[in-house]
């Protein structure tokens, strides 16, 4: 598996973890009013999760890869990130359309916020997922 | 994903030229020895740019390198 496979699956793991840590315990309690310190402590530890995996495991992968991990890119890993952002951003702007058109009809405070961040997560997950998928099914451009 | 239309003879070429290894290959051409494995098993089509080194490389004509499948 190459480094910037590893990468991905690592930056997936991450989002996974900390976002459905956030999401479970921000409705576990009350979500009404803004501002919402509690929403804003529990955001802020679930950001510094995925900052603890990210380090963590960044600094194991670099090391149980040697040399690769100070490699640049290479032709097959731009495209493979070039197509999975491309991906992504249709995800985002469905997301984003729908958040910031539909939502404010049918919704108030918390749950758009919710609703932009989870827009952002699914599109963050598609791109990893697409990343990944390139990786091991093959990439023909 | 199925194989891509282009076949190549990368492989037997590295073990032609002394038993290449995919890095020593990767490192001549400026791409990872991963990247030169996905190559080898149809998994990845190079940029042009990158099949002509390899050709380079083995001193050979692009398309005794590589071929396209109809």
């Amino acid at each position: 598996m190459s480094y910037r496979e590893k990468l991905a699956w690592l930056m997936l793991g991450a989002m996974l973890v900390s976002f459905t840590t956030y999401f479970a315990v921000a409705y576990s309690g009350s979500i009404e009013g803004l501002p919402n310190l509690r929403l804003l402590a529990v955001y802020a530890g679930a950001m510094m999760l995925q900052l603890l995996i990210l380090g963590v495991g960044r600094l194991f992968i670099g090391m149980t890869s040697g040399k690769e991990s100070r490699a640049r890119p290479d032709e097959r890993d731009r495209a493979i990130a070039h197509r999975a952002g491309h991906r992504a951003y249709y995800v985002m702007m469905a997301g984003l359309v729908f958040t910031g058109i539909y939502l404010p009809f049918t919704e108030v405070g918390w749950h758009i916020v919710h609703a932009a961040l989870l827009t952002y997560v699914i599109s963050e997950l598609v791109r990893y997922w697409v990343v990944l998928s390139a990786y091991r099914k093959g990439w023909h451009g | 994903m199925a194989d891509g239309p282009i076949e190549n003879q990368v492989r037997t070429l590295r073990f032609l030229n002394g038993e290449m290894t995919q890095a020593d290959l990767g490192d001549r051409i400026g791409v990872t020895r991963q990247t030169i494995a996905a190559i080898e098993a149809g998994k990845y089509s190079p940029s042009l740019e990158a099949a002509f080194r390899i050709a380079r490389v083995f001193g050979k004509p692009l398309e005794e390198v590589f071929q396209w499948k109809d």
